[in-house]
């Protein structure tokens, strides 16, 4: 490969993230954390929902599953959420393995997997509102105690800033690792035709419920880190269908099973979705779901493997031209 | 003992009967042809053995051990893999990752599994296409793929079904060429097939089956003068030019 490496270019990205707090204001910094934000949800989505090719619309239970479980810890047992990082996660994670199990059992796949989620989210959603102990409808408030990194709760929005991105980080690593490895090819078989993979010897259901508990574990931390960011949450906004909307539609944008794809949709869209709301107001609200709705539109018809996946043809074809070489692009899902 | 034994199998969707009290056993090493009419209930009969129906009733043996009820993967894992009617690589992944799965799954690293995976492509002369997505490949290679997929799983029974329909002449010589090869390695053939001059050739012993039910068995050679197949299926000049070939060959 003779063009600048991806390593390169991601190496100066990476410097250039890790200096901006230095010399931006608040503002512009919130944009930054709500970026990393939705790119570490949307690569956890990923996992499922790209590599593994299940479109699930149920990562809002997750999402909430993780911000009630470390806030009702936080709040009433006084326990830091940095262990409501992990007990969160585990609990989305066994929710999601008892939700699934009978989805994939009984072969529900494509639409009807995610008509089940879709589902499953409303119940839950339902759920939250009625039970009085997780603050019902009108949500839980945290209450401000120090800026503290055992509290996971600071004055200043640069720690935000740096375990959000260390947070994006560490989803990317995960998902690139779960690429290469043996669990990845597997997965990416079950994503082309899982009778096909099934008749190669491949446990579609257990692979997917990995896939699931792995996904819905990173899931529920972004609903840890946003319930210590925002001090609040509701079903409405942590455990509702609209967050997993929120989710799934980065990666789509960006693209569905890369790994870099879903981060870049998260930076395409998000700051778009602010955008809208600081231009508009938020009185008008939903004015960001059609910004959102007419991009969607467009990347469908125009790049509908994601942008990601065009940009990376782009670069690849005039590099070549430089090179005066004519290469026939065969690609591969996995590239 | 035989490899796989199949006895009073039946299989019903709603009032049609697929596979109606159809006894079997394929013995370790050969090839079995198994033929008949459209809709006679061929590829019912490979879908319960490979697990992915479930029979109405009747049993089916793997060296003795019951295997009704067990999932595609696990009797894959025991050794059977069947091949799709309709062709089903995965088609956006390359030749050689299409290989490499059924390596992974029995829990090889993925290091291994290249090498393994070269191998195969190597055996069945698929090596020049390893790069490129199997949803470039033209019929023929795509059926010699699912071929390849079933050797990754290491099996001692390959059910294939129709590997050679749809491919030209050349192309027919070539199957029924690898076929023995992968006969040669001693793994057992179960193969249903339409083109009927090659299925003759290869096999050493076939099953003719109609509505569901055995009509016949026996050498290429009996069946094509068993009255009863003729009437269902070959149709009077197979048979007579069949009869014609082999006064020929001797």
């Amino acid at each position: 490969m003779n063009f600048p490496s991806k390593f390169h270019i991601l190496l100066i990205a990476g410097i250039i993230l890790i200096l901006v707090p230095f010399f931006v204001g608040s503002y512009f910094l919130h944009v930054m954390i709500i970026i990393f934000f939705y790119a570490f949800l949307a690569e956890s989505w990923n996992i499922l929902g790209g590599l593994a090719g299940q479109l699930s619309l149920g990562h809002g239970i997750f999402f909430g599953v993780g911000a009630y479980t470390s806030s009702i810890m936080f709040i009433k047992l006084n326990v830091s959420p940095w262990v409501g990082f992990l007990v969160g996660g585990v609990f989305a994670a066994v929710l999601g393995l008892i939700i699934s199990f009978p989805v994939f059992h009984y072969k529900l796949r494509g639409a009807y997997y995610a008509l089940v989620t879709l589902a499953y989210v409303e119940i839950f959603e339902k759920l939250a509102l009625k039970i009085e102990y997780v603050g019902g409808a009108l949500g839980i408030l945290i209450p401000l105690r120090e800026s503290s990194l055992l509290a996971l709760q600071f004055q200043s929005k640069k720690p935000y800033y740096y375990i959000c991105f260390a947070l994006m980080i560490i989803s990317i690593g995960i998902t690139h690792w779960a690429k290469m490895s043996r669990f990845g090819y597997i997965l990416s078989a079950i994503k082309e035709d899982e009778d096909a993979a099934e008749a190669v010897g491949v446990n579609a259901t257990k692979y997917k419920l990995i896939a699931t508990a792995l996904s819905a574990f990173l899931t529920a931390m972004g609903g840890v880190f946003y319930a210590q960011y925002t001090t609040f949450i509701d079903p409405k906004t942590t455990l509702s269908v609209f967050v997993s909307i929120e989710i799934v539609l980065r990666p789509i944008i960006g693209g569905v099973g890369t790994i870099l794809g879903p981060i870049l949709g998260s930076f395409v869209l998000t700051p778009l979705s602010e955008l809208t709301r600081l231009l508009i107001g938020s009185g008008q609200s939903g004015v960001h779901l059609l910004v959102y709705g007419i991009i969607l539109i467009v990347v469908c018809l125009r790049a509908p493997r994601g942008i990601f996946v065009e940009i990376q043809t782009l670069f690849r074809k005039y590099f070549e031209k430089r090179r005066g070489e004519v290469v026939r692009h065969y690609g591969t899902a996995r590239s | 003992m035989a490899l796989l034994e199949v006895n009073r199998l039946h299989k019903s969707f709603g009032g049609i009967r697929a596979v109606n009290d159809l006894t079997f056993s394929i013995e370790q090493g050969e090839i079995l042809g198994l033929i008949g009419p459209n809709g006679a209930g061929k590829t019912t009969v490979f879908e319960v053995i490979s697990g992915f129906t479930s029979p109405d009733s009747g049993g089916v043996k793997l060296n003795g051990h019951d295997i009704v009820g067990l999932k595609p993967y696990s009797l894959c894992e025991r050794g059977i893999c069947r091949t799709f009617q309709l062709a089903k690589p995965f088609l956006n992944l390359t030749v050689l990752e299409n290989v490499m799965i059924g390596i992974l799954a029995k829990g090889e690293p993925v290091k291994t599994a290249k090498e393994k995976g070269n191998e195969i492509l190597k055996f069945l002369n698929l090596l020049d296409f390893k790069d490129i997505q199997a949803k470039f490949l033209t019929i023929g290679y795509k059926r010699r793929l699912e071929l390849a997929k079933a050797l990754s799983t290491q099996p001692k029974l390959v059910l294939a079904d129709e590997v050679m329909s749809g491919l030209n002449e050349k192309e027919v010589m070539d199957t029924m060429d690898i076929l023995k090869k992968i006969n040669g390695r001693g793994i057992t053939l179960f193969v249903v097939e339409h083109i009927l001059h090659a299925i003759m050739a290869l096999a050493e012993r076939v099953i003719v089956i109609n509505h569901g039910a055995k009509i016949a068995e026996g050498t290429p050679a009996e069946i094509s003068r068993n009255e009863r197949v003729i009437t269902a299926y070959l149709g009077r000049g197979f048979s007579d030019r069949f009869q014609d070939l082999s006064k020929e060959k001797r």
